[in-house]
Parts: C-alpha cells; structure tokens; sequence
C-alpha cells in the first residue's frame, strides 16, 4: 500500500475535526457494526479509519467503504468522538468524483436522478402510476 | 539603598534568543537594536540564553560599567525566571524590585510561530512597555513573616499518612483530618498490590497504628473542615469534628455490634456486605474506636433512648448518645493536601450491563471479594450464584480514555492492577481461564512488565480490542462481544465474570477543599500543581502542598513519594521559621484620601482600617493585605497606589502599546494567576493566535480601574480584554467579584454613550484554560477587523469629554523630566 500524506491531510481539513487523529484503533466501532459481525473480513470500519490516518489513499478504491449502511452505531460509540459516517460520505464522494466507484450504487443514483426511482419503471407501471396517483413519475 | 529622588533613570535591556525558542520566530538582534533607542536606555543587548550564568554575569557587569538602576530581560514568562533575574540584580547590588520582564516567549514567539514579522513587531511593543513601566519602578523592602511551625495534613490515605509521619518525625506538629471514621484512605481496601504482590493492609496497617500513636500526630477522624483563613504560615483552621457517640475508652470487642438490631450496607465493602448502626469500618481501623451511624441507629434517629441493646453489651461503657458535633479551631503554616481520589462509578450509564446483570462487577469489588478479609472470606465466587468462576474476563479502559464518561486520561494504575488481579485469581484457582481486552498495555514502571511477563507465563490471555457490549445468557453467565484488531475479526467469549476495570475520578466533593483554599483545578479535575515538572507537589497558593491522587491518578508507590516530597518542602518553610512574602501592599496619600473607606469596604481581607465614626484616613495592616489591589482600583480619589503596581506605570504601558497602530491592537489585562498563567499555557502548548494581542499582567484582575481601560479606548485601542479567574477561583478571596461589578457598570456607561460592547469584554481564564485563551485572542481580532477608522474617531470624541485621571496627568508631568519618580 502506496502512502500519500497529503491525502490524509485532505481528508481531515475536509472533515474538520481532530477526532479522526484521534483514533486509539481500540476496535468498538467495528464489534458493534451489524455489517462487520456478518462480514467481519469485508467489512470493517476501524480498518478504513487507519488506512485514512496513514495516507494510504487505496482506501479509495476499495470496495469496503461502500459496505457501509451508515446506521451510526459506531459514531454513537466511539470513545473518541469521531463521526465515522461523516467520514465515509467524505470518501465515497471523492472516490465517485475519481471514477473509483463501483458501477452498480453509481447506476442507482443516475436512475433516482432520472426517473425518481432506484429500479426502472415499465411503462404500463408508469402509466398506472400517472393516472392513479398524485405522483408525476420520471421528474421530467 | 543606591537610588535617589533626583537620580537619572539608567536602563539596561537583554533580550534573550532562548536558542531559537524566541529567535526562531522574532529577529531579537532587532528587538535589541530597537530597545537600544528607547528613552532612558543605556544598554540593549541580545544575548543567547540570558538566564545562563555567563548571561546573568552580562547583566552584572552592565549594572556596575553603565550604572544601571533599572534591568529590562525580554525573555520567557516572569512566572518562569523572575526569581532568577531578581537574584541577579540583588547580587550586583540593585534591588530586585527594579527589574521588569517582557514576555516574549510564551506570549510570543510560541504563539506566533509562523508570524516572525508579527512576533517580531509584537516583541518591540512588548519591550517599550517594559522599558515605560521600569521607570516607575521603586526599590522595596520586603516584609517578614514568621510562619507557625505545625503542620495540617487534609486526608488520611497512604499519602496523607506518610507525609504526616515525615513530618511528625521531623519533628514538628502535625494535625491530621479524615473524613471517615478510620485513616487507611483506597489502600486499606485493595487486596494486594503491584508489582510485588504485597499484601496490602499487611503493610498498610503499621503506618496507620504509627500513625496513630505518634505523640506530634493529632488525628481527626469523622471530621470535616469548615473553614481556612489566612496566608503562608500562618493559616487560621476551623475543623468540625463530627460527633462519634462512642468514647475513647471503646477497646473495639465488638460486642455493641452483634447485638445492634440496625444493617445497612458497608462502604468499606463496597456495600457487598453489611454492617450494623454500630460499627468499626475494618479491624485494623486507626483509631480503634467504634462508631455510631446517626442515620441509621433508632436512637439517634428518634432523638431518644428506645433501644438500649448496644448500651447494656458495653462493658466499658463507652456509649455516650449525648456527644455533639463540635468546632475545633487551629493554627498552623502549612498544609498538605492529600485528599485522594474517587473510581469511576459505571452504574450511571450501566457501561457493558453494569447495575443489571449480576456478573459484571468492578475491579474495586473484586479487591473485596478476593481480600480474605472481605465479605465471601477471599472466595472469588460469581454474585449470581456463588460458584468459583472458570472463565473470567477483564474489561480495560472503563471511564478511562473516554470522552463519553468525560475521562479523556489515563488512570495509570489499572493496567497493572488487572495484571495482578489475573495473577491472583491464577495463584488460588490456577485452572481458571483468564482474558483481558484491552487497547493498550501501561506497563511502564519499575518491575511492571516482569509481573505483565508472569501473567503471560501463566496462560493469561490478552486480546486487543475493547468489547463493544455484554449479553446475559440465560444461566446468567456473559456473552462478550468484541473485534480482536490484530487479527480483524469478530470475537466471542462466554464468561461466568466479567470486572470492568474503572479509572480513577477526581473526588466527587474536590471543590469543598478548593473553595476554602481557592486552589486551581487542572483540566481534568485534579488539584493543579505550581508547575507541571519542576513544582510538582507545591500550588499557587503559598505553604499549600499536594500529595497522592489529588493531584492526578497515581499508584502507591508513587504517592507515597510524592507524599515525602510535599512533607520535605513544607518541611524547608517551617524550618526556616519565616518567610518573606512579596512586597505588594498599597499605599495611601493622606493628603488626597477624601476619608470615603471605600477601600475598607472592597478589601477582601480587611485589612482597611477604617470607621464610619471616626471618619479616619484608613490605616493598613500589612500582614493581613495580600496585594490584589482592589483598594487601588476603588478609590475615587486616586489616593491609594500598588508598590510595585502604580497608576503611572499601568498607563505608561498603555501609551506604549497603542502608539503605534492602536486600532489593530486588543489589549489584555490578566492577571498573576490565572488568566496570565492560561496564556503561558497557551504557549507552552504552542497554540497559535494572531499576533495584535498586546498584555498586561496585574496581581489581581480586580487590581484594574475602568479608567485604564476607557484611557485604551481613548487612544484608540481597536479592543480590549479584561481577564480574571473563574468566580469562585479567585487567588484573593473573590475580589474578581468587584471586577465583574465595576465591568458590569461600566460597559453600560459605554453602551450609553454608544461604544459597542463587542469591544469591551470581560472573560475568565483558569490556569489550565490556554486553548480558550487562543481562542478568545482569535474571537477579539475579528472583533478588531470589524471596527472601522471611523468608528474610533467617534469612540475617541465621546470619551473626550470624560476627565483625564489625575495620575494619567501626573504620568505626563513627569515624562517632561528625566529623573526618577
């Protein structure tokens, strides 16, 4: 793993906080994330907090951080006051903006902006939609 | 005494670089270039490390070839090296009070690191402020004050104890007050200790049976004290001994107790066993006398005799239900303050199922559970059920390292103790399967990491990362959940125990102690020491010493050392037999004093004599003044000056700070204590502030008159601070109380008149607050970016009208000339 200082110099003007240098690796977040305890080799946040806190900006093209359902267990646990969900918002949006991101959320969010939805419509659904509800289907 | 009325004022000037401390961020061969310019300045010189003997021998020799009667070193804080350029000046002859010290390290160079233009600028004013307030320096005497050869020692825990038997034996008298109704403090309780696995009462009680026999020791136990007036050496102490209702003849049989109808749960047990109305906390208890809680015994609480149980099995007679509360009043000099600590009580958010499942306990129980002398006679045995235990789990760092308990340190002494308590359990029940989760293992003292070695040895099973929470299975034995981080992966632990291993808190009842003697609190919570590594037993306040876990999280070991440091430097005042204190008291000008007895009225000390009958010009006891100056900053008629704080010098400094570029500047008054020592902390922690901060130090924030802050404005001043100690911290019995008083008025003077209050504040700082010092410097220079040019223009004429102070005018007759004031 290739290290970057300026990365993580980065990451933490971005987050504003000292929180994050402050990580004593202790492990809490990681043994209360519901996404570690089912896949504790794909998935693990204290890891991610250390790859950022050395520099190695890798990190970015992990798949890990997009593992993350942001249900804040370990931001509300973190001995250390660090919001490890700000900082997984930060990073998947620097890997988006670096094409790093993964192709599946990438073509969900285009089809949210789109259509309104995260999985496509058949036109009958649409029509259906149209005529029965309040909701004007496809934003445009 | 060399100086004269009529003598020239001669300055010599030394601007230090400290190695590159100072040089690093300010050009001191031009600070010195520049000083060399200034009015009444002889000699100006840079020089390396002035505080260095051939630096000192500098300025020695300066004194002697130029004839310097006043010393300027522009180096680190005066609360750093004043003694030693004092001492300086005293060796070539001058009075150590004519010596001023410009700031220019810790309010600075370290706080401007990245500024030298700035840092540079700001050490030029902050010299020329030097130089104008040496002049109106004066030689003085300073007064002396015999101190009471006899000692109060405040807690009766192991550092009590030794820093009471060091001084006992010294010989000296020693009063010792305790709170419980026996000495032996946390020791008494734990089982054994590290790293040698002593037992701990074993070596405990011979120092409390000492204690309690030696003839220089008075011990008061089931005592509190009320109150404690006075200064170093002569401190006046007022202790209420709480009534114990059994008398000394009790020989502590025991048989009061068996019959005693009333059981309430032991504290000395950690309340896992009980005890009765009547009681003895432990058999070893110093003194060996029993005690009757008034709380709980149908007597006391009745306010008659309606059982009469304990009073028929006396033999003695001991009994006595009529003894009342009574007030002891003591003199002695000094004091050790050895008040210890409390634990981190995980009940309050039930940390990993404390307080509901029966078998998570705390390491200080499990002292008690394991201590042959406690409540299952030295069975480990699980609460829920009572078996021995066979997996056990120690839990780390439990209000420790936490900002969420609000402990952010670290407690020092539960590494090792959980060490040792494996190590325990592991010598009794050697098959018992031990696991320690842990994020850090503090082995760091003389013998520690063996005791850690013999722990591995002995199949202890450490595993790094912090359990995230505890199931209770239905057997009521414990799930643990917790990541191992150096393996990445989730672990799981059935145990039949688990012990939270809680850190030590600052006591719960601290500010009792910190109120009477306005000590200083450290960030977190502990009783502040003078100086972090060179003052580590003394306080701020004189003759006033700390010893144990008052001061920070400490083990035996260690606060049995620092208990003979503080014996030791107590020790020095005591034997000296006096002590000169500083020369700081005000005076009066019998001439202008208009007979008001404001002063009497503002002085926190009374040290004012003064009568509404007479009308009499009021007289001053020297003894009883401890120099805040609130008298000075009082008096309407500007008949009262400070010594070594006048009128005429305070402006001078003013003038010179804002002669340049005023409306970019904010000035600071701080005071001695706190808010000045805050701003060296900020320095010394290097926080960065930006660098038109210009300050002025007093003794007491209550020292400033609201005339030295509307004669800033009228120079234009961009902002000014006023700064003190938190209310209640107060270094002069709360006379920053009319600080907020005079503050309050006359902000709304101002607002009248239509300054805006923005640029007129008043802030507390406490010695251990630098980064809100930085902060609060940050917060006022956007203050001053938002005043206009013509905003101070008009401040400037609507304070026109208000009337010069008459010591401002005197200030500049006596600039016309140049000889001494």
């Amino acid at each position: 793993m290739k290290l970057n200082p300026s990365f993580k110099e980065e990451v933490f003007r971005a987050m504003g906080e000292h929180a994050l240098r402050m990580c004593y690796q202790c492990g809490k977040c990681s043994s209360f994330c519901p996404v570690f305890s089912l896949y504790p080799t794909r998935f693990n946040p204290r890891r991610i907090i250390e790859m950022v806190n050395i520099g190695a900006e890798d990190v970015l093209q992990k798949d890990e951080i997009w593992r993350c359902t942001t249900c804040y267990e370990c931001t509300e646990n973190c001995p250390q006051g660090l919001n490890f969900v700000e900082l997984i918002v930060f990073l998947r949006t620097k890997a988006y903006e670096k094409g790093f991101a993964p192709k599946t959320p990438v073509q969900e969010l285009e089809l949210v902006r789109k259509e309104g939805f995260s999985v496509p419509l058949s036109p009958r659904a649409k029509r259906w939609l149209e005529s029965n509800t309040l909701i004007k289907a496809g934003g445009k | 005494m060399k100086e004269n009325n009529n003598e020239e004022i001669r300055i010599g000037v030394y601007v230090c670089h400290c190695g590159l401390n100072i040089a690093g961020s300010v050009d001191c061969i031009d600070v010195a270039e520049f000083a060399s310019k200034l009015p009444n300045v002889v000699v100006a010189r840079d020089y390396k490390y002035t505080c260095s003997d051939p630096g000192q021998e500098i300025i020695k020799n300066d004194i002697k070839e130029y004839n310097l009667n006043r010393v300027v070193v522009a180096s680190c804080s005066p609360r750093l090296h004043e003694p030693t350029f004092r001492k300086t000046l005293e060796e070539a002859g001058l009075n150590k009070y004519l010596l001023e010290m410009a700031n220019i390290r810790e309010h600075c160079s370290w706080v401007h690191l990245y500024d030298r233009k700035g840092a540079t600028e700001k050490a030029k004013d902050l010299v020329k402020a030097a130089v104008a307030r040496a002049r109106f320096l004066k030689p003085q005497e300073e007064p002396k004050v015999p101190i009471i050869r006899k000692a109060l020692v405040v807690g009766g825990g192991v550092a009590g104890i030794q820093a009471a038997l060091d001084l006992a034996d010294t010989g000296y008298q020693v009063y010792m007050v305790e709170k419980e109704p026996s000495i032996g403090g946390r020791m008494a309780q734990i089982d054994k200790t590290f790293p040698t696995m002593d037992c701990s009462i074993c070596i405990l009680a011979p120092k409390m049976a000492e204690a309690g026999r030696h003839p220089n020791i008075k011990i008061f136990t089931n005592s509190v004290i009320k109150e404690i007036t006075g200064y170093i050496g002569n401190f006046h102490v007022k202790i209420e001994k709480k009534a114990r209702y059994v008398t000394e003849d009790c020989t502590a049989c025991g048989d009061c107790s068996e019959v005693c109808p009333k059981e309430h749960p032991n504290e000395f047990d950690v309340g896992m066993a009980t005890r009765k109305a009547i009681y003895i906390p432990f058999p070893q208890a110093v003194p060996t006398q029993y005690i009757i809680d008034p709380e709980l015994c149908l007597n006391l609480k009745k306010g008659a005799i309606v059982c009469e149980e304990c009073i028929s099995a006396c033999e003695k007679k001991a009994i006595n239900f009529d003894d009342k509360d009574e007030i002891v009043e003591l003199d002695v000099g000094t004091i050790i303050i050895a008040t210890g600590m409390d634990v981190y009580d995980p009940m309050k958010n039930h940390d990993y199922g404390y307080g509901i499942y029966e078998n998570v306990i705390t390491s200080l129980e499990f002292e008690r559970l394991i201590n042959s002398a406690g409540p299952t006679k030295g069975t480990l045995i699980r609460p829920s059920d009572g078996k021995i235990p066979k997996v056990v789990a120690f839990i780390q760092c439990v209000g420790s390292r936490d900002l969420r308990t609000g402990q952010k340190y670290c407690s020092n002494v539960c590494c090792m103790n959980t060490v040792k308590d494996a190590l325990l359990i592991k010598e009794h029940w050697p098959d018992t399967q031990i696991y320690v989760f842990y994020q850090d293992i503090r082995a760091f003292g003389k013998g520690f990491e063996d005791l850690f070695r013999r722990s591995k040895e002995e199949g202890v099973v450490y595993i790094r990362g912090l359990p995230s929470r505890i199931e209770e299975l239905p057997d009521k034995r414990l799930r643990i959940y917790a990541e191992d981080t150096l393996l990445s992966e989730k672990v799981e632990l059935d145990a039949d125990m688990a012990i939270l291993s809680v850190g030590l808190i600052p006591r719960r009842d601290r500010n009792e102690i910190q109120k009477l003697l306005a000590l200083s609190l450290s960030e977190d919570g502990f009783y502040l020491e003078s100086h972090p590594k060179l003052k580590p037993v003394d306080t701020a306040i004189g003759g006033v010493f700390l010893a144990g876990c008052a001061e920070g999280p400490k083990d035996i070991k260690d606060s049995v050392t620092q208990a003979s440091a503080a014996a030791a430097r107590a020790g020095i005042l005591m034997a000296k037999g006096e002590v000169t204190v500083e020369a700081l008291t005000p005076q009066i000008d019998p001439e202008t004093c208009k007979k008001c007895g404001m002063c009497a009225n503002v002085c926190p000390y009374n040290a004012w004599i003064w009568s509404k009958e007479e009308r009499n010009v009021p007289a001053l006891i020297e003894a009883s003044c401890a120099g805040c100056g609130a008298c000075g900053a009082e008096c309407p008629s500007e008949a009262i000056d400070m010594k070594h704080f006048p009128d005429e010098a305070i402006y001078a400094q003013i003038d010179a700070l804002l002669e340049e570029e005023p409306e970019k500047k904010v000035l600071v008054f701080a005071c001695n204590w706190c808010s000045y020592a805050g701003a060296d902390l900020a320095g010394v922690s290097r926080f960065q502030y930006p660098a038109n901060a210009r300050i002025i130090r007093t003794m007491c924030s209550a020292r400033i008159k609201p005339d030295f802050i509307i004669h800033a404005l009228k120079k234009g001043a961009g902002a000014v601070l006023w700064s003190g100690c938190h209310i209640g911290d107060c270094h002069y019995n709360n006379a920053n109380l009319h600080t907020k008083r005079r503050y309050e008025n006359m902000v709304r003077r101002l607002e009248r008149m239509g300054i805006r209050k923005e640029r007129v504040q008043l802030d507390w700082f406490s010695a251990a607050e630098g980064i809100q010092f930085a902060n609060k410097m940050k917060e006022m220079a956007e203050v001053v970016k938002s005043v206009t040019k013509e905003e101070i223009e008009k401040t400037k004429e609507i304070l026109a009208k208000m009337k010069t102070p008459k010591k401002y005018q005197r200030l500049m007759e006596l600039l016309k000339t140049p000889a001494a004031v």
